[in-house]
């Protein structure tokens, strides 16, 4: 994505919703049997919001993630993500939209195994083909803002469950994405480490940072701004604490 | 491009792999090391005659027909034949050349034998464009007694002497020396070493025979007694001007044709056709009598180049294996680069980089093992290959090639595989390797076994022959049968020197001979008078001592051995076949008059028993025996030696020959060495198969490994659901096995038709065979599916122990 249209995209974003779905359903089919796994989802987050979709497993949080985070497409309705109708987008668009707009942040860490930490900051602004002197800056200025430097020549698996996540969120916002989307970051951490990732979230969203969260934890989400319930792909509730 | 970054991933990534990536190199060197030495074989094969200028225009005569009732079918011509095609315009030059008998060539106190020492015209070298060193090549033949020297002849007779204007001398002929040239190259049709004017041999001949013998032997059309070359100028059709020289030969050659039938009195058909054989064809097409090498067959060519394209193909199959069947690791890869922002092409890149990078690292393997094994292949399969990265930058080219092809063939599949992804099912843990993958490596595995066991069927088809010839019986005894070179040295002093050998201990007898078992031999022409039909026939001939027969065990049928003490001068002796061919009843005493000489009539005394004078490529033919005159020079002394001989014994003989010869070079070996040495060619094809078929064996392992690999990867959900539900080890071990299995069946029963076909097709090449055994097919199949199941089965026994957790 070109660096005008990445600022479009951010005022398009700034007037409108970051996201918006209307009717957003997903039908999987399995030989013959059909399964509604969205059903008639509808949901807008505006650009700094912190939001989390709460569920347990199968609820369909994950599919609706997966949506939003381009990896998947709806059945039917509509899906509109930063301003761009993204429902029927081509896989290279898709990929386009992708690359520079949404950091991903995975429950398992999603390291490569093969990269230190400074390289697997730094993977994401290579495929974005920025220069060297550049990728150095932005990576070293997420090290320290994450408190890693000292970790930056180690391979993930000399890392603890908390610095790996620190490097995966590291990875995420190291391109300043639009959306950063997070699908049960502390799923794999005890409650300190957990806590730690939740209050990193939160700064980053401070920064102005719009974050998407699904977890199962009623605590995590505590933390969010605003929670969506989902439950058998259905939103059931939303509860908008801190709005009020 | 982000190529650095690739680098670095792959680096670390083959080093992360450990086992396999080391089991992958291994795999792509040795594949690559095996094809770059069997495409130099195939280079050198190819390359034969085409070093010289002009090669495509450059043309042998060759001569077929019918003499004296017998079918020919020669390398060489009539001396006539050079002077009649000279004068045509469709010529550009002539040479003929006539190969000299194996003679001593010495230099002051420096003696050698010298096999390759050839009389040409003078214009050898405006056909034949060799470099010359020193001298004039122009000049060089035109005078009788002068002679060129090729430089490793020339480094061994004279070291750091100017040879020009020096004098060798042959057989009490000096020769000065004219010139120095280029060694002939190693894939030439023929060799020499020594090049004298062919005016020299009338004065060779002059010396033993009268003047019009060497006036004749140069006018005759019927002595087929040279190599005649033809060089022909562009765009000469050589079937037409063949045509034009056999209408335009038979004005020169009918009156001399009807001449000797009426001298013979006989009404034999003589006719004589001469073509035009390509000398860059010759190598691997020509199998004519008188042949001046051993020359090769395309379907060795073929059988080669089948073999690289196997061992290329199958170091791909396995590289693609070892890749994509530790894949469950490389998915999770895939799929998070994706999300990262990788789009499809920076996934091709940086999996095809990682093949180049196997390649690149493999090659240079490959080219380090092809460096220190290319002598040893040499030594070992007599060859001289020679590969230079550094000169032959068309090699490094072609090598170049072969890399990126290896590159591009393995690592498409693996990029394209990885790249075609999609991150949902990754992420949602329903990725499936799908069932047409194992069955389209499977099919890939099946085909290697198959082409493993073809290859050991007929490795061990080939040796089984081989045994088979060294175990029959020749019907004759050539233990302990000791064959002193030259015997001609000895002159007409043959019966003392026998004598003093005789009280050498250790010797038990001692003979002559004109030819040994596998040698060219002379051929006589007898006309046997049986009642009102007279039969004419050619018969291979044998001059002998009379201890010969005793020597070599000979097995009498009818009749007497030929003896000295019962006068048989001019007695003859037949064998088996020699008397069906003429069809006589009862032979003893029949008359045999020898062709063209109508008072000199043989009695035959005796008949041996069928033994193989020819090797086992041909069926025993017609031979006739005659005792050698007094006068008589003979190629060959045989020396019996008795079991418990030691070196005392040969030094002995070695001291009564320098005695008899003044100090001739004793040049001895066993006779059964000689005769093993006929079947060396053979013998040399299947020890190249050989180590072919066991690298090949280890190629079809590193593959089987692989598709294990990939099968314990794809069943791993099964496998670990089966162990919860408390299914045995032994129950996993065998299912795995019974998965591959499967292939291994299909691999075998596809290889054993094309192995018996390919076997039937060698062993055509002998009259005298023996088809390996049924169960050496069964054995193939069994030490092939043996090895393959004892390769994987550390592999499988530990995926069948893993804790069931493992396998989600």
């Amino acid at each position: 994505m070109s660096e005008n249209e990445h600022e479009c995209s951010i005022s398009d974003a700034i007037e409108g919703k970051m996201i918006h779905t209307r009717n957003l359903t997903k039908i999987q089919r399995y030989g013959g049997i059909e399964q509604n796994i969205l059903q008639n989802v509808n949901v807008d987050i505006e650009a700094g919001e912190f939001v989390c979709l709460l569920g347990p497993s199968g609820s369909g949080k994950s599919s609706l993630m997966n949506m939003f985070g381009l990896i998947d497409t709806p059945t039917s309705g509509d899906l509109l993500m930063m301003g761009h109708d993204v429902t029927n987008l081509k896989e290279r668009q898709r990929i386009n939209l992708r690359r520079g707009s949404i950091g991903n942040i995975f429950q398992s860490f999603g390291l490569i195994e093969e990269l230190n930490v400074f390289e697997n900051i730094e993977l994401p602004l290579q495929y974005l083909k920025y220069n060297k002197q550049t990728r150095y800056s932005k990576v070293t200025a997420v090290l320290d803002r994450l408190n890693i430097t000292h970790l930056k020549k180690y391979y993930p698996k000399q890392l603890d469950g908390l610095h790996k996540q620190l490097v995966g969120i590291g990875r995420a916002i190291v391109i300043e994405p639009d959306i950063l989307l997070a699908d049960e970051p502390t799923g794999c951490l005890n409650s300190n480490s957990g806590s730690k990732i939740m209050e990193v979230l939160n700064s980053i969203n401070e920064q102005g940072t719009t974050i998407v969260m699904a977890t199962h934890s009623a605590n995590d989400a505590d933390k969010a701004q605003r929670i969506v319930q989902i439950f058998d792909g259905h939103i059931i509730t939303e509860n908008i604490k801190n709005r009020l | 491009m982000m190529l650095k970054h690739h680098i670095k991933v792959a680096f670390r990534n083959i080093i992360k792999q450990g086992f396999y990536s080391l089991l992958n190199i291994m795999g792509l060197s040795v594949g690559i090391t095996l094809s770059l030495l069997v495409l130099l074989l195939v280079k050198h094969e190819l390359s034969y005659d085409k070093s010289f200028n002009d090669s495509e225009s450059i043309y042998r005569w060759a001569t077929k027909g019918i003499l004296s009732a017998n079918f020919i079918n020669s390398a060489t011509s009539p001396m006539p034949l050079g002077d009649l095609v000279k004068k045509y315009d469709e010529v550009n030059t002539v040479v003929r050349f006539v190969p000299g008998a194996n003679n001593v060539v010495s230099y002051n106190d420096r003696k050698f034998n010298e096999e390759y020492f050839r009389f040409a015209d003078a214009s050898f070298f405006d056909v034949f464009s060799l470099k010359m060193i020193n001298g004039e090549s122009k000049e060089a033949l035109l005078n009788s007694n002068t002679v060129v020297l090729t430089q490793a002849a020339a480094i061994k007779y004279f070291g750091e002497e100017d040879p020009i204007g020096k004098v060798v001398s042959r057989d009490d002929m000096e020769y000065t020396v004219t010139g120095v040239c280029e060694d002939m190259p190693s894939s030439s049709h023929f060799k020499f070493s020594f090049l004298a004017s062919i005016s020299t041999i009338d004065k060779i001949l002059l010396r033993r025979a009268d003047s019009t013998y060497v006036q004749n032997w140069k006018k005759d059309w019927l002595y087929l007694n040279c190599y005649t070359y033809v060089k022909l100028n562009p765009k000469v059709n050589a079937i037409q001007f063949e045509e034009i020289i056999n209408k335009d030969k038979d004005a020169l050659l009918l009156p001399q044709v009807q001449q000797t039938l009426d001298t013979e009195l006989s009404t034999d058909s003589i006719k004589l056709d001469f073509y035009l054989q390509p000398i860059t064809d010759i190598h691997l097409h020509s199998h004519l009598t008188a042949e001046l090498e051993a020359n090769s067959k395309p379907v060795y060519i073929k059988l080669f180049i089948f073999i690289a394209v196997f061992i290329l193909l199958t170091t791909c199959i396995n590289f693609v294996n070892l890749t994509t069947a530790k894949a469950r690791r490389r998915f999770k890869e895939v799929a998070l680069r994706q999300l990262i922002g990788a789009g499809r092409r920076h996934l091709v890149w940086q999996f095809l980089t990682e093949a180049i990078l196997y390649s690149l690292s493999a090659t240079f393997i490959g080219l380090v093992l092809l460096e220190l094994l290319l002598p040893l292949f040499n030594f070992f399969f007599n060859l001289q290959l020679n590969f230079s990265i550094f000169t032959g930058w068309i090699d490094f080219f072609w090598i170049l090639i072969l890399v990126l092809i290896v590159s591009i063939m393995s690592g498409a599949f693996p990029a394209f595989f990885f790249a075609g992804l999609k991150p949902k099912q990754i992420l949602q843990g329903d990725y499936q390797i799908r069932n047409n993958g194992l069955i389209v490596r499977g099919i890939l595995v099946c085909a290697q076994i198959g082409v493993s066991i073809f290859l050991v069927i007929v490795v061990a088809g080939m040796w089984w022959q081989i045994e088979y010839i060294s175990k029959k019986d020749p019907g004759f005894n050539s233990e302990n049968v000791m064959v002193i070179e030259r015997g001609s040295a000895i002159g007409e002093d043959f019966k003392s020197f026998k004598k003093e050998l005789l009280d050498v201990k250790g010797v038990e007898s001692v003979s002559a001979c004109s030819s040994l078992p596998g040698d060219d031999y002379f051929q006589g022409t007898f006309k046997l008078k049986n009642g009102d039909n007279d039969k004419v026939a050619v018969l291979p001939l044998i001059y002998v001592d009379q201890d010969y027969f005793t020597m070599l065990d000979l097995t009498l049928k009818t009749g007497r051995f030929l003896s000295t003490e019962e006068g048989d001068s001019l007695g003859i002796l037949l064998n088996n076949e020699a008397v069906l061919e003429y069809d006589i009843k009862k032979p003893l005493g029949h008359k045999m008059m020898v062709f063209g000489k109508k008072d000199f009539q043989l009695n035959v005394v005796g008949v041996v028993k069928d033994f193989h004078f020819d090797p086992y490529f041909e069926s025993i033919k017609p031979l006739a025996m005659i005792l050698m005159g007094d006068n008589m020079k003979f190629d060959y002394v045989l020396v019996k030696l008795d079991g418990h001989h030691s070196n005392e014994t040969i030094n002995q003989i070695n001291s009564s020959w320098n005695h008899y010869t003044e100090s001739s070079p004793f040049e001895w070996q066993m006779l059964d060495n000689k005769i093993d040495k006929l079947y060396d060619e053979d013998s040399r094809i299947a020890k190249i198969i050989t180590v072919f078929a066991i690298l090949s064996l280890f190629m079809t392992i590193l593959g089987i490994i692989a598709l294990t690999a990939f099968i314990t990867e794809y069943k791993s959900k099964d496998i670990g659901i089966k162990k919860v539900l408390g299914v045995s080890r032994q129950n996993i071990i065998l299912q795995i096995f019974s998965e591959f299995s499967l292939y291994i069946v299909i691999g075998v029963v596809l290889s054993i038709l094309p192995a018996y076909i390919a076997l039937s097709a060698w062993i055509d090449g002998y009259a005298y065979s023996s088809f390996v055994n049924g169960l050496v097919f069964v054995a193939a199949a069994l030490l092939v599916a043996g090895l393959a199941y004892l390769s994987v089965f550390y592999q499988i026994y530990q995926m069948a122990s893993e804790s069931p957790a493992d396998n989600w």
